[in-house]
């Protein structure tokens, strides 16, 4: 231990109570909130930080994305330089929500950030940050593709004084809400947040009135010693080295152009680089990323890769270096715009890290998962209640396959995690009739373990003309197997008419779609792992069962044979399949 | 009416209750579980009682059960071949549920397999709105060819769940006709039958688990009815269900997704039960066994109820006893995490080979070996004797995986385990309180369990609660729970319909047939439609918010000033739990709920007079040396059994039982009151 004063079990004891006090923020925030957005999808995140704005704790169950991980350390850091948090009142409340200099991925995402008192001084900070319906800009919905700049995404926030002395300040939410589209649902959530940031401070403070203030600290910055010793211990899982790996984002919404990610890392024991600088320049439309947004999924990668149970928290991010250079893709320079990175980009960071890592630490990884968040929104009018609709959702893929077991069929990957809508409520709320819902066949990665197959959905416009946004990836290049595991199917989104006309939607996309039109979305496989001609053939036989995957391709891709009366691998010509010439 | 009996069967022992309505008295027994046919360890206990007692069989006319059958069915995976029927389009709903991963971060973690594998999914050609109209007329060829295809899969049962189903049941009646008529002995359940509620993934999940162990349950309670016919028992079988009341088997069979729950709901009913007479109607009840903590809230005599929970990632959308599950127990283990913190449990000894001082080979340091440690367990008297506990195992065991890599020493080890496994059950309780907008500082600990009175009163210390409970017999808590619950039923429709309009005619006709329903429902239990209490409620939201509001609702005709009372109910309530209210903001009625409840007789138990006497002396045997805080004290030890009303024990004190063992520590003292509960309570 570092401190003499330092025990395990009293951290323990501790790390048990800052977990609680930091979910029961979580669950004062969703309680509190007004809109579906943390209610029902839980796009938001509560932390305790010390008092210089080491990020400690983030609540992790019912609620929290990975990608909050990295933009809330540096929305709390970019406010502490901007604001004198010591010269604040019990009761005041910092919001920002500006990817520059530092801070969340977009303007969606506020950050609400309480000073504690206790004794007279400042003594820990406690903040969150929410995923807002709509920061004004030029599309509902503030995630528009056409635009270039971050003035057309919407309202920049730096960091302000919002609450003071637990009131809203008039001057400010006047200015705010005159350029929202839906200030109620703000207005609502702006409190929840507060509500959540003053449970996690009244808490604090009972926890330092028992144990005494200094030995709260004390364990509080003992939590970021904590994390940084098991990630110094993970990382050594890591063979000193260095792997390079690169992946690809088709398009920009204006131009087709390719950007191609390149990651170089270089495993140094118990520390580990990331350098980002040979990507390519920064995109026309809103894909760009600041740091922050990297760092995030850096983060994401290599716990989730080396020890998933590990607590996030700056003590984690003091041994891992990450390089970017200004004017690239993923370090963007203001004013580009940035809104659809966190939808896109980041998925594309981690498979390129991941393919990195695969090359050092295989057992550890997955082949490549569906890539996209695939978000659809779709926006109206609604002819029964002549009131404008958004309905915005993110569909799960396939997962990659790993070199012990399947990936996961239709389910969501890496830096998403939210739910979706249920059809009986989709169709209760906006004039859209679900026609199917189901897994697609043969979309996996074939493999000696399989990915994941994708999800396809298509919705019927029972009302007038709709407006559709796709916010997509891998219509062109497909998730990528590994060792031998084949690639995965693609994503496509296409729009059917009544007299059998298909036409095909670009992956980034704003758009039209007419009255008694289908709108048919299908999301990427994941993945496969290793040769599908040594996938065990009862694994093969049961998927065809399943109508998971064709008889054709388990006998083409697989080399299973299957007898399609008896429903048993015609194990002669299997042997001869895969043995043979 | 002569006698009562209630049978709890629980993982290690079946307990039994019987009670005498006419004098008031009550019999405790316990005969070792029998968890491949539980219904040979109820008719053992049944024996017992008989012959014990001598009571005539003929005598008792009330039959009450708690039963895990449906739990482990599901947990094991032992239910019957089911399959299927949906909407065409929709075969894999089952599958993708809400599309999220188990773990944010283990990718590894996969989810639960569907209890239908896809290939029992059968797509049939129809379709209803939301309005319940009908979209697309049901095919009936698609009917007769699923039927076909379900003779051939040799099922056993089959759910049927079609989307808009809550709104328009029409095609799922059909439907059910032709399968009862074409598989006459294959088990049916209908979708709007079990759950007549909006959002298909959770109303599927649960008419599926509902038709998965419908079979076994079957079997089970028709065997178990055949036992109490043989035995001469002259009563029905009533069945716990998890919502915390109870019904006749013949409901149970129908839907046997209502007793997930059964055993764990009738504790949690005991221990309020318990609680309230001894003037405590805030309780929060923690049972703590071998494996896991369970830890429930109950508000002013009421117990938390949830509308929908999981069993192993599989949604259960019935209404339930809300009861938090944490993996702490007696065996749970110890161990060092890679950042070097001391961690306990989730991973547990179980019964084999158990903590090491069990001596079956356990090497492993469990909560229960620091408690023998720390010699707040005495390894003469555990199990009520039954079983001899070796310290040296426990001692060993705790200084090779503990002390040596902390470099601590063996009683400094055994303390911090139990500190540490102490935070997590104070995570749990938080969970259930803190978390929920309750301060556990209002309440009453009630501890049950082999486990919970070992570590109840340090918990209270811990949290700040003022008082903790210990029943006379911590162990049968869930048997005397059985005789407490009332008759009960609960009933739901989606009526998704914005507050403007909806008319108050309309409300109120339709509660009006749902009561029908509910009236008709417990008069084929026998009740009575003036013995039934019918209580109404509306799920409530703001337009476009995802969470409803339990709201309310009066009974009788409704007229203007009823709906104005209902939306001033509503905004009032989500003023108390979200801190503001939007009077200007449109509502919507989501869904209307019935509860249906008649009150059977129960027990009273009866407080002693008390004699004056407070001095425990007569029930102490002895004293030895337990680890508090760092120092071995001599500490007195009681024999519970000779504790009588009135006495008071003052810390630091053991007080030992058959099944249960409670520490009161330094500063604390222990009462016993008129029902002969420990009172655990600070001095100061």
């Amino acid at each position: 231990m570092t401190t003499k004063n330092i025990d395990p079990i009293t951290l323990e004891v501790m790390r048990n109570a800052f977990y609680s006090i930091s979910e029961e923020m979580n669950a004062a925030l969703i309680r509190a909130s007004y809109s579906t957005n943390i209610k029902d999808r839980r796009d938001a995140s509560c932390a305790i930080y010390t008092a210089t704005g080491d990020i400690v704790v983030v609540a992790q169950s019912e609620m929290g994305t990975p990608l909050h991980m990295g933009t809330m350390h540096s929305a709390v850091r970019t406010a502490l330089d901007a604001y004198p948090f010591d010269e604040l009142s019990p009761g005041d409340a910092v919001a920002m929500n500006n990817p520059y200099p530092g801070g969340p991925g977009h303007l969606n995402d506020l950050c609400l950030i309480s000073p504690i008192f206790h004794e007279g001084r400042l003594v820990a900070l406690t903040a969150n940050q929410a995923h807002h319906v709509d920061m004004g800009g030029f599309a509902p919905g503030s995630m528009p593709f056409g635009v270039t700049e971050i003035f057309q995404e919407g309202l920049q926030i730096p960091p302000v004084r919002l609450f003071r002395g637990g009131e809203l300040d008039r001057d400010l939410w006047n200015l705010i809400s005159q350029n929202v589209r839906t200030q109620v649902e703000v207005r609502g959530d702006l409190f929840a947040q507060l509500a959540a940031n003053s449970v996690g401070g009244r808490h604090i403070v009972q926890l330092m009135e028992r144990f005494g203030t200094s030995t709260v600290e004390e364990y509080l910055e003992e939590m970021l010693n904590y994390s940084e010793r098991r990630m110094r211990a993970a990382l050594a899982l890591i063979p000193i080295g260095t792997y390079k790996a690169e992946d690809v984002i088709e398009g920009d919404g204006i131009t087709d152009k390719d950007y191609v990610i390149r990651v170089t890392v270089e495993a140094k024991g118990d520390s580990i680089k990331c350098d980002f600088t040979e990507t390519d320049a920064s995109a026309l439309g809103p894909l760009n990323c600041r740091w922050p947004s990297v760092a995030a999924c850096v983060y994401y990668v290599l716990k989730a890769v080396l020890d998933p149970e590990l607590p996030p928290n700056a003590g984690l991010y003091r041994p891992i270096e990450i390089e970017v250079r200004d004017g690239t893709l993923l370090s963007a320079v203001y004013p580009t715009a940035v809104c659809n990175a966190n939808i896109i980009t980041t998925q594309r960071i981690v498979d390129a890290l991941i393919s990195a890592l695969s090359q050092a630490v295989p057992d550890r990884v997955a082949a490549a998962s569906s890539g996209t968040m695939n978000l659809l929104n779709i926006g109206g009018k609604n002819p029964r209640t002549g009131i404008y609709y958004n309905y915005v959702e993110t569909y799960a893929g396939g997962q990659g396959a790993m070199h012990n077991q399947d990936g996961m069929d239709a389910v969501q990957n890496h830096m998403t995690n939210t739910r979706n809508g249920p059809v009986e409520s989709i169709e209760q709320t906006y004039p859209l009739l679900v026609e199917s819902y189901t897994l697609v066949p043969d979309s996996e990665g074939a493999g000696e373990h399989r990915g994941g197959v994708g999800l396809r959905r298509s919705f019927r416009v029972l009302g007038d003309q709709i407006r559709v946004t796709l916010s997509s990836d891998r219509a062109k290049y497909a998730p990528w197997g590994l060792f031998g595991g084949q690639s995965a199917s693609k994503s496509s989104c296409v729009v059917k008419g009544p007299d059998e006309s298909r036409r095909t939607l670009p992956s980034k996309v704003t758009t039209d779609i007419g009255h008694d039109l289908v709108l048919e979305t299908t999301t990427p496989g994941g993945g496969g792992w290793g040769d599908p001609r040594k996938r065990d053939a009862n694994a093969v036989l049961r998927d065809v069962i399943a109508g998971l995957v064709t008889p054709g391709r388990a006998h083409d891709v697989y080399g299973v044979a299957i007898d399609m009366e008896a429903m048993t691998i015609d194990e002669p010509e299997t042997a001869r399949l895969r043995n043979g010439a | 009416m002569t006698y009562r009996l209630g049978v709890d069967v629980g993982g290690t022992f079946t307990d039994l209750v019987l009670y005498n309505v006419e004098t008031n008295e009550m019999e405790m027994t316990k005969t070792p579980s029998t968890p491949a046919n539980q219904a040979e360890g109820v008719r053992t206990g049944i024996q017992i009682l008989i012959e014990r007692l001598g009571v005539p069989a003929s005598e008792i006319d009330f039959f009450i059960h708690g039963t895990t059958v449906a739990t482990n069915t599901l947990l094991e995976r032992k239910g019957a071949t089911t399959a299927l029927v949906v909407t065409e389009g929709f075969r894999d709903v089952l599958q993708v549920g809400r599309q999220d991963r188990p773990d944010l971060y283990d990718w590894r973690i996969p989810r639960t397999e569907p209890l239908v594998p896809r290939h029992l999914r059968f797509e049939v050609g129809e379709r209803m709105l939301f309005t319940g109209e009908v979209h697309r007329p049901l095919d009936l060829n698609d009917v007769d060819s699923v039927l076909e295809k379900l003779r051939e899969a040799q099922i056993e049962a089959v759910a049927v769940c079609l989307l808009h189903s809550y709104a328009n049941p029409e095609h799922e009646i059909a439907i059910g006709k032709a399968l009862r008529k074409g598989l006459p002995n294959v088990s049916v359940s209908l979708s709007h039958e079990i759950l007549p509620e909006f959002k298909e993934y959770e109303r599927m999940s649960t008419t599926v688990i509902n038709a998965y162990v419908s079979p076994v349950i079957g079997r089970y309670i028709g065997n178990l009815t055949a036992s109490i016919v043989d035995a001469g028992i002259n009563s029905d079988l009533y069945i716990m269900q998890s919502n915390g009341g109870t019904m006749r088997a013949s409901s149970a069979v129908e839907r046997p997704v209502n007793t997930i729950l059964s055993g764990p709901a009738a504790g949690v009913i005991g221990s309020v039960a318990i609680a309230k007479l001894a003037g405590q109607p805030n309780a929060i009840s923690v049972d703590m066994g071998g494996t896991s903590f369970d830890v429930t809230l109950s508000y002013q005599g009421e117990v938390r109820q949830t509308q929908e929970s999981e069993i192993e990632r599989l949604p259960i959308k019935v209404p339930m006893v809300d009861i938090h599950t944490l993996g702490a127990g007696g065996g749970s283990i110890a161990w060092i995490d890679p950042g070097g913190a001391l961690r306990v449990g989730p991973q547990s000894a179980g019964a084999d080979p158990g903590p090491a001082c069990y001596g079956r080979g356990g090497t492993e340091a469990t909560v229960t070996d620091a408690n023998l440690v720390l010699g707040r367990l005495n390894p003469k008297r555990f199990l009520g004797g039954r079983m001899d506990l070796d310290v040296s195992l426990a001692r060993a065991a705790v200084e090779e995986r503990v002390a040596k890599p902390l470099g601590l020493g063996v009683e400094e080890s055994a303390e911090g385990i139990i500190r540490v496994v102490n935070a997590s059950m104070i995570k749990g309780i938080r969970v259930v309180s803190v978390a929920k907008g309750y301060d556990p500082r209002d309440f009453c600990l009630v501890a049950f369990g082999g486990a919970g009175p070992v570590h109840s009163s340090e918990l209270a210390n811990e949290m700040d609660i003022p008082r903790v409970l210990v029943p006379i017999a911590p162990g049968v808590t869930s048997a005397l729970g059985l005789l407490m619950a009332d008759l009960r039923h609960d009933f739901v429709r989606t009526v998704l319909r914005a507050g403007a309009d909806l008319t108050h005619d309309e409300l109120g006709a339709r509660f009006g047939d749902m009561e029908t329903e509910a009236i008709e429902r417990m008069s084929q239990e026998g009740v009575e439609a003036d013995d039934v209490t019918l209580i109404r409620l509306a799920d409530i939201r703001y337009a476009g918010q995802g969470y409803e509001i339990e709201v309310p609702v009066p009974s009788g005709q409704l007229g203007a000033g009823e709906m104005k009372l209902i939306v001033e109910r509503f905004h009032e309530a989500h003023r108390q739990m979200y801190g503001y209210a939007t009077l200007d903001r449109p509502i919507e009625a989501v869904n209307l709920r019935i509860t249906a409840l008649t009150t059977l007789p129960r027990p009273e138990l009866v407080p002693a007079e008390l004699d004056g006497r407070e001095d425990p002396e007569s029930a102490k045997e002895g004293e030895r040396q337990v680890y508090f805080h760092g120092k071995s004290v001599s500490t007195p030890i009681y024999h519970r059994p000779l504790l009588r009303p009135g006495d008071l024990v003052h810390g630091p004190a053991i007080i030992e039982q058959e099944d249960s063992t409670t520490v009161v520590w330094d500063g604390q003292i222990s009462t016993v009151d008129a029902y002969s509960n420990l009172i655990v309570e600070r001095t100061a």
